[in-house]
């Protein structure tokens, strides 16, 4: 039930497929989501401006251009990177597509391997409690070491380079799909099932129309939060045991006292990764929960 | 006023205004140093340490520990005000006075010292056996250093460059960034081909039987007379508003140094100990280095033509840098 805690994505979820139900074909429906999206817009954006500002604020007025530079400073830096024009020279092996492609596979690799583990397992454990008891103490048991500490181990067993961090990903990013999963599967409300059943469906049939559409909101949240951890791990294991991906330019522009291609690469992984985020969770969710209208109860 | 005279009077009154200087004088001046940790390179330090020469003196020095591959954050730490003196790796504090200068601002760091000259050493996989390197320059081998601003993978960029007339880029090798406590596990392996480090990761691969030692700067196998492979750094303003601490502490290395040189077979189990070596890798990896720390204008100049110069055609240090004054601050020594 840990896991179950309502979260800002959770509510997001919920929201959605609120707004998808009954709304959805009405003018009143459309032009209300469409307010929405426009308020959600304005209002990102002021929070981003604000941020902006008050980082070149900070590094111009105190003189930290050193140790925090203005973002103007990163913004050229990204955009030099990007258009392979250099003001300063290169000095991280490929250009700045290969690492980020070098990266978005580990992320996007790991990411699906956790998940093709760790759905249906949390389905099992949710719905059968034979496996529950015995699968469970284990994980809960595995859950609270931290994927960076899965590192060395990694290292030993599997070498330098992508197999690494890819294990690493999968490792760090299974739980929070299983912890989901295994919520959304458990807490289906028992008269849809019994209802299903009266209907005749059998087991995969109640798999297939009831439990996973019911525990889709779940498996979505469990997926979001495990997307952003897929990178932030692939960031940690390429700082660690490997030669390419963004995580290795973060650590290289470190020992060149770049703090500009430091921050490039900061921003660069969370551009990225929300778009990551946004192209395979948002993609799904518009094809599950929004289709299927199904929210959190 | 019974009891006191004038004359004892004025004698308590000079004791008075005397005795803080006194007090201050007895008490040790406090230096905050950097050293890679555990390492053979950085050793000169724990010999000052155990043969007293700091407490000769009057130092209190404070010692900070950084792992192989960190010397950025020591550097970092000089930078910020926090250590008085680094030891370790090289390049970090040309690259830093570097970024500061193409920001408009002063050099902070200079380097002061220098030690273990040609201490890399170029370590094969036993079932690499080429005659000359030109024989393996071609292969895509996996070559591992301890980051890729590691100042061994400059040394041997430097090495290329005058020795071979020949860029990085033109050479087949991968070069992978592991720590350098991995190497010989990665090498045992077979998950790299070889790796650019020095001591004691060279002899802990040859006595595991590892691999072989290809190459070693300090026998000449990359050009004569190899600038130092570890450098010492200061601060600037530390040098300049505390100058007679700072020579002090130099006075004490320089103890450390003739320490070293009546016997070295004698610094054994110390190095062993600050290495976390054994004696016997110890005693074998002392053949190829030279922890005694000094720099000579000729030497500082030799790292500059040797590693500096391929360093501001790479793009890491800018153009403007100088290695004299920007870099090297020789006034230090010889005391």
């Amino acid at each position: 039930m840990d896991a179950l805690a309502p979260t800002p994505e959770t509510a997001d979820a919920a929201e959605a497929a609120s707004l998808g139900a009954g709304e959805k074909l009405s003018a009143y429906g459309r032009a209300r989501r469409q307010r929405e999206r426009r308020r959600k817009l304005i209002r990102g954006a002021i929070g981003i401006g604000a941020v902006l500002v008050a980082w070149q604020v900070m590094a111009v007025a105190y003189d930290l251009q050193q140790i925090l530079p203005p973002p103007l400073a990163v913004a050229r830096t990204i955009f030099d990177a990007l258009t392979l024009d250099y003001q300063q020279r290169w000095l991280y092996g490929p250009n700045i597509y290969e690492h980020l492609a070098s990266s978005f596979l580990r992320a996007v690799t790991g990411f699906a391997i956790a998940t093709g583990f760790a759905i249906p397992l949390g389905l099992c454990v949710g719905r059968i409690r034979a496996v529950r008891e015995y699968v469970d103490p284990v994980i809960r048991l595995l859950y609270p070491i931290p994927g960076i500490a899965w590192i060395p181990l990694a290292i030993l067993w599997f070498g330098l380079g992508n197999t690494t961090v890819i294990f690493v990903v999968v490792i760090a990013e299974f739980f929070p799909l299983y912890f989901n999963t295994e919520a959304g599967a458990r807490n289906i409300n028992p008269i849809l099932v019994d209802a299903a059943r009266c209907f005749g469906a059998k087991r995969l049939t109640l798999l297939r129309r009831v439990i996973l559409p019911a525990s889709i909101p779940y498996i979505i949240t469990g997926m979001r939060i495990a997307l952003g951890g897929a990178w932030r791990m692939v960031v940690a294991g390429e700082m660690l045991a490997s030669e390419s991906g963004i995580g290795s330019v973060l650590m290289e522009s470190r020992f060149q006292f770049r703090a500009t291609d430091l921050m490039m690469a900061m921003v660069l992984i969370s551009v990225v990764g929300y778009a990551t985020e946004r192209l395979i969770v948002g993609t799904l969710e518009r094809k599950t929960t929004e289709k299927w209208e199904v929210k959190i109860l | 006023m019974t009891g006191i005279d004038r004359r004892h009077l004025l004698l308590s009154a000079s004791a008075l205004i005397a005795a803080p200087h006194v007090a201050r004088a007895a008490q040790p001046d406090t230096v905050r140093f950097g050293v890679l940790h555990p390492n053979l390179t950085t050793v000169i330090h724990e010999i000052a340490k155990r043969t007293g020469a700091y407490e000769r003196h009057n130092l209190n020095v404070v010692e900070t520990r950084f792992k192989s591959g960190q010397t950025v954050a020591g550097v970092e730490q000089l930078w910020r005000g926090n250590l008085e003196f680094y030891m370790g790796g090289a390049p970090e504090v040309p690259r830093l006075n570097s970024r500061l200068i193409e920001s408009g601002s002063p050099p902070p760091l200079a380097v002061v010292s220098g030690a273990n000259p040609g201490h890399t050493s170029l370590v094969l996989s036993n079932k690499l056996q080429p005659k000359t390197i030109d024989d393996i320059l071609n292969q895509p081998l996996r070559i591992a250093v301890s980051s890729l601003s590691s100042v061994h993978l400059a040394f041997f960029r430097g090495y290329l460059l005058t020795e071979k007339k020949l860029e990085l880029k033109a050479i087949a090798w991968r070069f992978m960034g592991i720590e350098g406590s991995n190497m010989v596990p990665a090498l045992l392996t077979g998950q790299i081909d070889g790796f650019l480090h020095s001591e004691p990761t060279t002899t802990l691969a040859i006595v595991n039987k590892a691999g072989h030692l290809f190459m070693q700067a300090a026998r000449g196998d990359m050009g004569p007379n190899p600038p130092p492979a570890t450098l010492m750094s200061s601060r600037r303003d530390f040098i300049k508003d505390k100058n007679e601490i700072a020579k002090r502490f130099m006075l004490a290395i320089f103890d450390a140094n003739e320490a070293y040189a009546k016997s070295p077979a004698e610094m054994t189990p110390l190095i062993a100990e600050w290495s976390g070596e054994d004696d016997k890798i110890v005693a074998e990896a002392q053949e190829r280095m030279n922890p005694t720390t000094s720099l000579t204008n000729a030497q500082a100049q030799k790292w500059w033509d040797f590693i500096g110069t391929t360093m501001v055609e790479r793009g890491e240090l800018s153009p403007k840098l100088r290695p004299f004054p920007d870099v090297f601050d020789l006034s230090l020594q010889p005391l």
